[in-house]
């Protein structure tokens, strides 16, 4: 039996770790597409569920990795950290998905929600908040989310969402104004 | 957060949120954060700016189970796999495409064979997928079957040890060795592989070379002259024992990792415990299942159903859920 030698070799960064794991997937090697899954699934599922909502979130993450597999290739790190890539990837689909879909999502909105009113207690303001949170257009909920949750800059989720920077600073203001304007009870 | 909407009267108010977004230049950032001291509303603002981002990480998220995880992991990846190979089902408009296609190329080698008088095989058949030829030697008392399906030569394997022969063509079907914990996929080869306690022990590979694709690991392609080893939970990993198709060793990069030591060097499950323990569950929970089948396949079926039904409440969750649903049906 032949065994293969053995070498020592350097340490590689998770963002390097990442990037030679993007470019096996490119090539066709869907053990990195695995390893890409461990490293990240977690994180995004919780991502997904902040910014799409729980019910959505597997799917969201599987279409995600599927699309991963075909487009790995164009990944240069030109647009962030593989890491802030797959962000970006899902937030994208979560856009995508949820455009399709805006006209019905309005209505049940309409539907569902409840007056806006003042709290008192701390478990009412994570309710509170995650309800004003449900409230907020895709496109403000998911930069609020990249930028206070996760905590990416503002340039690096411009990145992300390929949009203009000024459009994250202005979504990111109207997404705290609206928030907090639900939360202080004055939201119509 | 302020119980007062009133939109802030400081004509500088607007610096605080462009502070947090990086908005302003290095100067500029430093006379807003001179203000924040001076100030008391642009001061409230920011304390508010910063209640809110930490109520938003606050909101819950009930973390998804580390099943549904495993779950999600193998669906992409077999999906990823169906697509990267084109095995996936084809649309309609898909398969009306490659049915024009397909149609095109009778008409196109009717016509040659025609011309030519030749009765050779047309490009219409070339889709048609055979039969490869496998030759399988057990050893003692292993538990095997084989089962021909559409695109897929299958082979179960429950126990023993098994040695294959496989000849096949660029048409022939797939050759698929099924184990209690995943399964072998053949790429013209010549390989044994080893079952035993409902779990893969080994796999040797003589000629060319197969997929290992095991419950809970990454796939693993072993080429000839390799043979992959179970490691025991507490054994240092046998990395010579292995070879991974897209890095082999020597290559500048980590080798792959083999079952046990994936669990330690994957960022992701930083609990080496923990994926132990989870590990033992999964063969836990096929050898619950593995017997329930026997017993079913011994034609003991009072016996398969009790097993089936004590597999549902050990593991409410489990893998072979839908599986063991067919056995109480028997």
């Amino acid at each position: 039996m032949t065994v293969p030698a053995l070498r020592l070799v350097p340490k590689l960064t998770p963002q390097a770790v990442d990037t030679v794991a993007l470019g096996r997937v490119a090539n066709g090697d869907l053990s990195a597409l695995g390893e890409l899954y461990d490293r990240h699934a977690r994180a995004l599922l919780r991502f997904a569920s902040r910014a799409a909502g729980q019910h959505e979130a597997e799917d969201v993450i599987q279409a995600t990795f599927l699309k991963v597999a075909k487009v790995a290739s164009t990944y240069d790190g030109r647009s962030g950290t593989a890491r802030s890539w797959l962000y970006g990837i899902t937030a994208r689909l979560i856009q995508e998905r949820h455009r399709s879909l805006a006209r019905f999502a309005r209505a049940v909105l309409r539907l569902g929600e409840a007056s806006a009113h003042a709290f008192t207690a701390t478990d009412a303001h994570r309710l509170d908040i995650d309800r004003g949170l449900r409230r907020l257009s895709d496109a403000k909920r998911m930069v609020i989310v990249l930028a206070e949750v996760e905590g990416y800059t503002c340039d690096e989720i411009a990145l992300m969402l390929k949009v203009p920077i000024g459009t994250i600073w202005t979504r990111l203001h109207h997404a705290r104004k609206d928030l907090r304007a639900f939360y202080e009870g004055t939201s119509s | 957060m302020s119980d007062d909407a009133k939109e802030p009267s400081c004509a500088r108010s607007w610096e605080v949120e462009a502070v947090r977004d990086g908005r302003l230049l290095a100067a500029n950032e430093s006379a807003a954060v001179r203000h924040l001291g001076e100030c008391a509303e642009c001061r409230k603002l920011s304390g508010d700016f910063d209640r809110l981002g930490l109520l938003l990480r606050e909101v819950e998220v009930s973390p998804d189970s580390d099943v549904a995880v495993r779950r999600l992991r193998q669906r992409i990846l077999a999906q990823a796999d169906a697509e990267l190979t084109g095995r996936s089902r084809p649309s309609h408009a898909r398969t009306r495409k490659i049915s024009l296609i397909a149609a095109f190329f009778m008409i196109l080698a009717g016509s040659f064979a025609a011309f030519r008088l030749l009765p050779s095989p047309t490009l219409a058949h070339r889709p048609q997928t055979t039969a490869a030829t496998v030759d399988a030697l057990a050893e003692g008392n292993t538990h095997w079957s084989r089962q021909t399906e559409t695109d897929v030569e299958r082979i179960d394997l429950d126990d023993g040890t098994l040695r294959l022969r496989v000849q096949r063509t660029q048409s022939s079907k797939r050759v698929i060795v099924r184990v209690p914990d995943g399964e072998i996929e053949d790429v013209g080869t010549v390989f044994y592989v080893v079952v035993a306690h409902g779990a893969t022990q080994a796999v040797g590979v003589d000629e060319g070379e197969v997929v290992i694709r095991l419950k809970g690991a990454n796939p693993l392609v072993v080429t000839a002259g390799h043979r992959w080893q179970r490691p025991s939970d507490s054994v240092t990993v046998p990395v010579e024992s292995l070879k991974s198709s897209a890095m082999p060793l020597g290559k500048g990069a980590d080798p792959e990792p083999t079952l046990a030591s994936r669990s330690t060097t994957n960022p992701g499950t930083s609990d080496s415990v923990s994926s132990r323990t989870e590990r033992a569950n999964a063969e836990r929970e096929d050898r619950a299942y593995l017997h329930a089948i026997r017993l079913l396949r011994e034609g003991k079926h009072t016996e398969a159903k009790a097993a089936a039904k004590e597999y549902l409440r050990s593991f409410p969750d489990g893998f072979r859920r839908e599986e063991i649903g067919q056995v109480l049906q028997y």
